[in-house]
């Protein structure tokens, strides 16, 4: 999720709110084939589909007029496209949420050194993860395409004048950035249910993840989405047990768990007071 | 010895590998114009940046009077009465002439957290600003928005600002950019009269204004000070012929 | 195109004659939706003030409505339960007095606004607006899991706090405090945008350097506008609790600080009255076509996209006079 996110805001400049709205339409179509065909696996490619689709009309339609107004507009008009795709979606599938099935294939646990018993599912979120980072390196760093990003990113009107097709350049990062998007959104539906309103906290996340690792920074993406998933697992984890040694029980979980939900939201305040521009980011944004 | 009104004390700047600013070093005189030259690339903006608090030295100190300004923010240094001019006109668009020199002058006069009376009916700030439109002959065109002022007028405008905070040292980022010939000589006689008023720091490119206007010169290349001296010592120091080959006439 | 004062005085008659007509058609449902139109415009008029006159865009803007609602339930309830509020160092009791939750409120929002502000300030442009987001997000997720307050399922309030002389629970006299709060809030804003403070900031919505070239310092500009502005969102907040006797987390979330953007948007940035207009044109929207379809948040996702694609000075900027402040 982030890493879609801070691609579309690295190379155009665009603050995209429904990037989430975009998750939930792929975990909406997933949902939708597996269920029709039976296969998960359908399902997943599907939503790449789905989702990179929808990417490229919404971009074409819409989001080509704001990349050059301010981000206030930006937010606005992306804030609206997230009512747009909520009803639309609450208007295709109704109300009630869909439900996504594991695959065979990856249900069950997986035993791994010291004991521990690990959903296979779950493993596999975390090798598609790392494979996409890899993925992302790699196309960034060695492909044509991932010279005109980079270069995208650090001079937008000097590319154009160069003739890189600059609109073409555009509409396929944003695909790309919808595409992975909606692959989260599969993936996620299977171990949550899928429903109108699912990629919002998931989109706020991406957004803190990204504000702390350095917009338009893929590698940033990557700390800051394992920086924040860390912190707030074991904020979690540890905050109440912290209290625990000096507050009642009661007390220490309710401040315990209330501080826990605020503090990956502390983290990245502390982050930007101390490096207004991110982790890997540069301030030029 | 007279005591400079505003001192450069070795000021060195560098961006990774590139030398900005190396060991610079000036005075600056009441009553005197003093002008800084170089090619392209020397650093004059970037030293002019420094001075006015925009970006901060690596090494050296800045003093106006007898005040260290080397830490202070840009706007305290405005405040004490450094009067800067920029290379591109910085104007508030949305806003008329006048309203453009009020807003200096309340700077100036610190009467920002003022809340209740409308600007517009503040005589006393409405008075003072014609007097300083006035100065720079722009009082015909103080109902006009700023956004739609002419090249020409928009220079004026920013003296006039410049005028309007009451300045110890005026720093003028090439003042003549942009003008053309009449624009030119209007703008010289317009510095000369800003002499009086307080030394000016001027960078300019417009090299017959500035051996016009100057009483002493600086020569930047390379983030150094290579010359220092009066007008016909610079114009006979073969360095800065040589720093200057081909590209502007001496 | 007509000017703009005859613009806001229709909208005030219009505005004034919902209720009266609830009134005389004995539906206190439109009183009702009048007194709210009021406060949401309050809280786009705090908002307003950062947003469209300052020009940093504030995405967090629900933490202050949220802290004032918080600041107006809890004491409310207290009092109401006749239990103090905290026993040491001294007794500290609930209160039902409007004149002192509102001002209260309104110091105690200010006070986040002032700490939130002077952290993110320091940062710009989509930093800004992310980091307001966070803050919110902080008090949300404080207050849903916090307890005492009802945590997620919020807090009830089962009787509207007392103003001297008037009898709250009656609509009409709720409505007139909350109009008379609305137009006090309104005049000061137009005050403080056409004083020296207002030229200031202003200014600096549109060129800091110089700005600060002049001798003024930007962000302390900045960070006074932004506190005004999160108590004036924070009165707002206070009056919606008592409004429906009722607070909760949700008016903590994004949405709810998306929903402020909206209706200042709607009605024209930097308009004095686009906060009323764009309110009310929020609630129309959300009565009238949440009639019509359950879906309404669509067209609303619609209009404001074209709004926003097409229409950048909101309503009123597309039926009154240009102006050329901000």
């Amino acid at each position: 999720m982030s890493a879609g996110l801070t691609l579309v805001f690295g190379v155009m400049g665009l603050i995209n709110l429904a990037h989430g709205s975009l998750y939930m339409i792929g975990a909406f179509s997933a949902a939708a084939i597996a269920s029709w065909t039976g296969s998960f696996w359908l399902g997943l490619v599907a939503s790449l589909i789905a989702a990179a689709i929808a990417g490229v009309i919404v971009e074409i339609v819409i989001i080509r007029r704001l990349y050059k107004r301010d981000h206030l507009d930006q937010v606005l008009a992306t804030f609206a496209l997230i009512l747009l795709f909520s009803e639309a979606m609450r208007w295709i599938f109704g109300a009630f949420p869909l439900f996504l099935d594991v695959p065979d294939i990856l249900s069950g646990t997986l035993s791994l050194p010291l004991g521990i018993e690990y959903s296979k599912y779950r493993m596999m979120i975390i090798v598609v993860g790392i494979l996409t980072a890899i993925g992302l390196f790699a196309l960034i760093s060695k492909t044509k395409l991932g010279v005109r990003i980079r270069a995208g990113e650090s001079d937008r009107e000097m590319i154009a004048a160069l003739g890189v097709d600059i609109s073409k350049l555009y509409t396929l990062v944003f695909a790309l950035g919808a595409a992975l998007a909606g692959l989260a959104g599969a993936m996620v539906g299977a171990i949550q249910s899928v429903e109108v309103g699912m990629g919002e906290p998931v989109l706020i996340l991406a957004f803190v993840v990204i504000v702390i690792g350095g917009i338009g920074s893929i590698k940033g993406a990557l700390v800051g989405a394992i920086l924040v998933g860390l912190t707030d697992t074991m904020g979690r984890f540890l905050l109440p047990s912290f209290f625990k040694i000096f507050l009642s029980p009661s007390s220490a979980t309710d401040i315990g768990s209330a501080l826990a939900s605020m503090m990956i939201y502390i983290l990245m305040a502390a982050v930007l007071i101390w490096k207004p521009s991110g982790l890997f980011g540069n301030s030029a944004k | 010895m007279v005591s400079p009104i505003l001192s450069i004390q070795k000021i060195s700047k560098k961006f990774g590998a590139v030398i900005a600013s190396e060991d610079v070093s000036i005075n600056l005189y009441q009553g005197e114009i003093h002008g800084l030259i170089g090619p392209n690339g020397a650093g004059k903006s970037t030293l002019i940046k420094q001075i006015s608090g925009e970006l901060k030295q690596d090494s050296g100190k800045i003093f106006l009077g007898e005040v260290e300004i080397s830490n202070h923010p840009v706007f305290a240094r405005a405040k004490m009465g450094l009067a800067r001019s920029f290379q591109v006109s910085s104007i508030i668009p949305n806003f008329t002439v006048l309203e453009n020199i009020i807003l200096a002058i309340q700077g100036n006069l610190g009467q920002t957290f003022r809340f209740w009376k409308p600007v517009s009916k503040n005589q006393e700030l409405i008075d003072a600003a014609h007097g300083y439109l006035d100065q720079v002959d722009l009082k015909m065109r103080m109902s006009v928005l700023a956004s739609e002022l002419s090249h020409g007028e928009r220079r004026k405008l920013e003296i006039s600002m410049a005028l309007a905070l009451k300045p110890k040292v005026f720093l003028l980022d090439e003042p003549m950019a942009g003008l053309g010939a009449a624009g030119s000589k209007v703008m010289t006689k317009q510095l000369a009269k800003l002499k009086s008023r307080a030394p000016i720091l001027l960078i300019e490119h417009d090299m017959d204004a500035i051996f016009a206007l100057a009483d002493r010169i600086s020569v930047l290349v390379y983030g150094r000070v290579i010359a220092s001296g009066t007008v016909d010592e610079i114009r006979s120091n073969a360095d800065v012929r040589h720093a200057y080959l081909g590209s502007d006439d001496l | 195109m007509i000017k703009e004062n005859y613009f806001n005085t229709i909208c005030i008659v219009l505005l004034l004659s919902v209720p009266f007509l609830g009134l005389f058609l004995d539906e206190p449902y439109y009183i009702t939706l009048a007194t709210k139109v009021v406060i949401l415009a309050i809280a786009g008029a705090g908002l307003n003030l950062v947003l469209g006159y300052g020009g940093f865009v504030s995405f967090g803007h629900a933490a202050f409505f949220g802290i004032g609602g918080y600041v107006s339930g809890i004491l409310a309830s207290h009092a109401l339960n006749y239990y103090p509020i905290i026993e040491w160092p001294f007794i500290i009791e609930g209160t039902t007095q409007m004149l002192i939750i509102l001002p209260l409120a309104m110091l105690v929002s200010g006070g986040f606004a002032l700490i939130i502000g002077m952290l993110c300030l320091r940062t710009s442009g989509v930093y800004f607006i992310m980091i307001t987001l966070a803050f919110a997000q902080m008090v949300y997720y404080f207050a849903i899991s916090w307890p005492a307050y009802g945590g997620e399922d919020g807090l009830s309030v089962y009787l509207r706090n007392n103003f001297p002389g008037l009898n709250t629970m009656n609509g009409i006299s709720f409505f007139s405090i909350c109009f008379v709060l609305l137009i006090i809030v309104l005049f000061i804003n137009a005050r403080i945008v056409n004083s020296n403070f207002g030229l200031a900031l202003q200014s600096a919505k549109q060129n800091p350097e110089r700005v600060a070239a002049v001798g003024i310092e930007p962000i302390k500009v900045q960070l006074i506008a932004f506190v005004i502005s999160g108590a004036i969102t924070g009165l707002a907040g206070a009056l919606y609790t008592d409004l429906n006797r009722f607070v909760s987390p949700s008016v903590l979330s994004w949405h709810t600080s998306g929903e402020i953007m909206v209706f200042v948007i709607l009605g024209g940035t930097a308009r004095l009255f686009g906060p009323l207009v764009g309110a009310a044109l929020f609630i129309i929207l959300e009565q009238f076509l949440g009639g019509v379809t359950e879906n309404w948040q669509f067209w609303l996702g619609f209009i404001l996209i074209i709004v926003v694609l097409f229409a950048k000075g909101g309503i009123i900027g597309m039926i009154t006079k240009e102006r050329h402040n901000g």
